[in-house]
């Protein structure tokens, strides 16, 4: 049955239509048949009795006459003419008297006569009395058998005539269901390939043709009016998809706007506040230093406030990108130092960097690894009065691959287990105690897990109340470039490879204490720092880096410096290198005679190495900046800036203003702000390369817009960096567009 | 084909079987007191010629007038038949009392009623004259004398011999003779009659 269930409503119909019309045939064949047979009997009967009253009546004298022999020869012998007839005889008291045929034995007749009357056995056998001539007294019995074959016969034809008719009848009821089961099949089969149609293809514009009023014409109507309405549903849900894009979109833009108009006035309130704090110290007028100080703090706390809030809607919004690049992990670590150092100092705390050697490139996204890593270690020392911060950095293989380990601990006032478990929380602290009295927004915690995990690793914590806290981050070495962050080769990784070359300082000392001294000294001024610590390694990283200066300890094991400044001078490619001889000893004389430069005799005062490495930068012509950003203040900072590091600079306030400066006196670099009325970067960028002069013009972008994985691929090849206000404090800021230009324009000089 | 046995058919078969069981011992009996000796073998047939043999109606004095077979024979000669003739004698035949008479004379006949005379050979000699003087009268003529139906007699009877060293007994039939005495001679006789003569 189930066979039957499975079938399709076409073959069901014509199965039905086959069955009833097979079975109703054949109890009319059978009856007719049963009716024919039944019929032919009765005729038998009455034919052959017919014929044996004929013959008895033929035999009546010839009984009576006592005369067999005449029954035999000239009666019975008519029964031949009737080939149905076997055998027949007459019976005269009882005993057989004549036969047919007459030279039959005498066992082919029954011995006793049963009675008068017919039976049917394998044949007819049929009795009827003989009468005499007047009074009816029966004077013997006639017997027939008549054969059957006759019958059977007939019957086999009527057999062979019901199937031929029973086998023509399915095969016309096969071919009118055909035709007819299609008026019931083919309104069904319209609807169920439709109802297909609509489900494979989701389109549900599709209508069921209709084909009559019947219950399936009503049923396609229910599913016509079914489809009208899940495709007006969809469309009202399109549209309800569009507004809801819409408003997500504006959204997106209002943030975009808003990080930017926020971020731009927020950066020239610090940095302006900033300088005034130099200034005003300087002219020793403490009180209001303190004010500004209080001016500034409350800026720089702000902006980290917006980047964090930006940074979580980012995130909710699934909108935060990784942008993957390879980069030297000691150097980001150490480079904490000098950034977190204000911070630490007012705490009265002391920062230990602790780096294993190994440590080598990670390939992640620099920015989130050292905000991470700042926003660990500025809790650390949030939280901790007089006490050590130490971050170690290590890289351990795991299941075949490496993992770089940073672990921040601190001697603070740590946490119980019921703070820990909501320490990973956006907008929830310790406890809303703890917020009032260190501040912050417990934001940067909950924005750290979450990048530790897009970066493929994660963030964990153990504490003990009163004793510190431990924080490790755990970050593969390698990190998946997420699939919806395409791999674009990232401006900042070249400027932060170049960032190795023509700019930077090389310390070549023994002693890891000046190492430390001169990072913090020269680390504020702007400049990149290279630390050797022999001869054999910093003649290496010479010839590698290119610095712009090398600074060189006379008195080292193995190889002194009298042996390494003589080697330099010796490899035409590093001879032009300016060196600073940096000693106890007082050899300038022997030292200006080797080739040095300069001649630092230590204890190194600051000031005086600053000025002398200022010196030989400032060997480097002037060059024409154009600076072209719409905030006056921001661009104002960024000029003065510049215009410390011996550039003449042009400011426009847009794109068109910029194109008019660039046409009096093409810059050899532009600073450029994507965001601008009139004529945006993105514009001005393509009017720049219409131009073949213009198009080799070195471009900076320095942006207060997110810069999202599209604007990357918009700016590609036709910028020489991407400097992202939001990604740096104000000062690092300074130091990326101060070190991108004096780079490209040493490059330029150069080439 | 057998039909189903049903109460009905079983009863019907047991009456059936009693019944056949019944007649075929009263058959028996019958067939047992029937060992007929060859005179009254003949007698039988003289009745049944009497049966297969219709008569005018004038034939007959009155509606209840018997049957009556006459026997023609001379005083001097012996009976033909003898007491075997007693056989047929009071039978019915057509409604009528079958009487049987003895003749001596052929007037004796035609003074009196007689509807089948048997001629026994006695009267051979005068057989024409016989016929002849019974030509016009209704009489069904019998005899067993060769030459019979040549002289105008009506039926002659045959005796012969079986192979067994029986005898059976057989007839001829002058049917013009018949057809001149006004008689008709039932079809299945003459089917049987050894010899017909039509002219």
């Amino acid at each position: 049955m189930s066979f039957f269930r499975d079938l399709s409503i076409k073959r069901k119909m014509t199965w039905i239509i086959m069955l009833t019309t097979c079975i109703a045939l054949s109890l009319a064949c059978v009856a007719f048949v049963a009716y024919e047979l039944f019929t032919f009997r009765g005729n038998l009967v009455s034919e052959m009795s017919m014929l044996a009253g004929v013959v008895g009546k033929n035999c009546m004298s010839a009984l009576e006459f006592e005369q067999p022999d005449n029954a035999e020869n000239n009666t019975l012998p008519g029964l031949q003419n009737d080939k149905r007839v076997t055998a027949a005889c007459i019976y005269k008291d009882g005993r057989v008297w004549a036969k047919y045929p007459a030279d039959a034995p005498a066992p082919n007749f029954p011995a006793e006569i049963p009675g008068v009357g017919h039976r049917f056995g394998d044949s007819l056998e049929l009795f009827q009395p003989i009468y005499d001539r007047d009074n009816h007294k029966q004077i013997g019995t006639i017997f027939i058998r008549s054969s059957l074959d006759q019958i059977y016969t007939r019957l086999w034809q009527y057999v062979g005539i019901v199937a031929v008719v029973l086998g023509a009848s399915l095969v016309a009821a096969l071919l009118v269901s055909a035709g007819l089961q299609r008026v019931i099949t083919k309104p069904v089969l319209e609807l169920s390939s439709t109802a297909r149609a609509v489900s494979e293809k989701k389109d549900y514009s599709v209508r069921a043709e209709k084909l009559g009023n019947d219950e399936v014409g009503a049923l396609i109507d229910s599913f016509n009016e079914m489809l009208v309405q899940i495709q007006k549903r969809d469309i009202e849900l399109q549209e309800a998809r569009v507004t809801a894009e819409k408003a997500n979109q504006a959204k997106s833009n209002f943030l975009s706007f808003m990080s930017h108009e926020l971020r731009t006035p927020l950066t020239a309130i610090i940095g302006f506040s900033e300088m005034l704090v130099a200034d005003v110290e300087a002219e020793g007028k403490k009180e209001w230093s303190e004010d500004l100080r209080r001016v500034h703090d409350s800026g720089r706390y702000l902006l980290e406030l917006i980047n964090d809030i930006l940074d979580i809607s980012k995130i909710e919004a699934g909108k935060m990108e990784v942008h993957v690049e390879t980069f030297d992990v000691g150097v980001l670590v150490r480079d904490l130092k000098g950034v977190l150092r204000p911070l630490v100092e007012r705490k009265k705390n002391q920062l230990v960097i602790e780096c294993a050697e190994n440590l080598g490139d990670m390939q992640a996204d620099r920015i989130k690894v050292r905000q991470c890593l700042l926003n660990l270690l500025s809790n650390a020392s949030k939280f901790t009065e007089a006490g050590t911060i130490t971050l170690t950095a290590s890289r351990e293989a795991r299941n075949g691959a490496d993992w770089l380990v940073f672990r921040i601990r601190d001697t603070g006032i740590g946490m119980t287990p019921e703070q820990l478990g909501k320490l990973f929380r956006a907008f929830s602290q310790a406890d809303d105690s703890t917020s009032r009295k260190y501040g912050g927004t417990g934001l940067g915690l909950a924005l750290t897990k979450k990048f530790c995990q897009m970066m493929g690793g994660d963030i964990r914590v153990t504490s003990e109340p009163g004793k510190g806290s431990v924080f490790s981050i755990e970050l593969p070495a390698i990190c998946a470039k997420p699939a919806s962050a395409p791999a674009v080769p990232s401006p900042s990784t070249t400027t932060f490879k170049a960032r190795s070359g023509s700019d930077c300082i090389l310390i070549i000392d023994d002693d890891p204490a000046v190492h430390d001294l001169l990072a913090a000294a020269l680390g504020p001024e702007g400049y990149t720092l290279k630390f050797a610590r022999n001869g054999a390694e910093g003649l290496r990283l010479a010839r590698e880096l290119r610095p712009a200066i090398i600074t060189l300890d006379v008195i080292m094991p193995e190889m002194d410096g009298w042996v390494v400044l003589a080697l330099l001078k010796d490899d035409p490619e590093l001879a032009a290198i300016p060196v600073i001889m940096l000693s106890v000893r007082s050899d300038q004389d022997f030292g200006f005679a080797m080739g040095v430069a300069d001649y630092l005799q230590k204890p190194i005062d600051r000031d005086r190495l600053v000025g002398v490495l200022k010196k030989y930068h400032r060997q480097k012509p002037a060059s024409h900046v154009l600076v072209v950003e719409d905030d006056p203040q921001a661009r104002e900072f960024i000029c003065r800036m510049l215009r410390e590091s011996q550039c003449t600079v042009a400011e426009a306030d847009n794109g068109l203003t910029a194109l008019e400066s660039i046409g009096q006196q093409t810059p050899s670099l532009i600073l450029l702000d994507l965001k601008m009325p009139v004529m945006d970067g993105f514009e001005l960028i393509a009017e720049l390369h219409q131009r073949e002069d213009w198009r080799k013009i070195p471009v900076v972008v320095v942006s207060g817009k997110e810069i999202t994985a599209e604007d990357r691929r918009r700016l590609e090849g036709h910028v020489q960096a991407i400097l992202q206000k939001g990604a740096f404090s104000r000062e690092e800021l300074i130091r990326e567009v101060l070190q991108t230009v004096r780079q490209l324009l040493g490059e330029q000089k150069s080439a | 084909m057998r039909p189903p046995r049903r109460p009905f058919l079983r009863q019907f078969a047991v009456a059936t079987v009693a019944v056949g069981v019944a007649v075929a011992l009263t058959l028996e009996l019958a067939a047992q007191s029937v060992t007929l000796t060859p005179n009254q073998h003949k007698a039988l047939y003289l009745f049944n010629f009497a049966k297969y043999t219709e008569w005018p109606k004038e034939a007959f004095a009155s509606d209840d007038a018997p049957f009556v077979l006459g026997i023609l024979k001379d005083p001097t000669d012996k009976d033909p038949f003898g007491k075997d003739i007693e056989i047929i004698n009071g039978k019915t035949v057509k409604g009528r009392k079958l009487e049987i008479r003895r003749f001596l004379t052929v007037e004796d006949v035609q003074k009196s009623d007689c509807q089948l005379l048997f001629i026994a050979s006695s009267e051979t000699n005068k057989l024409a004259q016989i016929l002849k003087a019974l030509e016009k009268s209704n009489v069904l003529t019998i005899a067993e004398v060769d030459g019979f139906l040549q002289a105008s007699g009506m039926i002659n009877l045959l005796t012969e011999k079986k192979s067994a060293g029986t005898q059976t007994v057989a007839f001829e039939v002058n049917l013009l003779a018949a057809q001149r005495a006004n008689l008709k001679l039932d079809a299945q006789l003459l089917k049987l009659a050894r010899n017909v003569l039509r002219t």
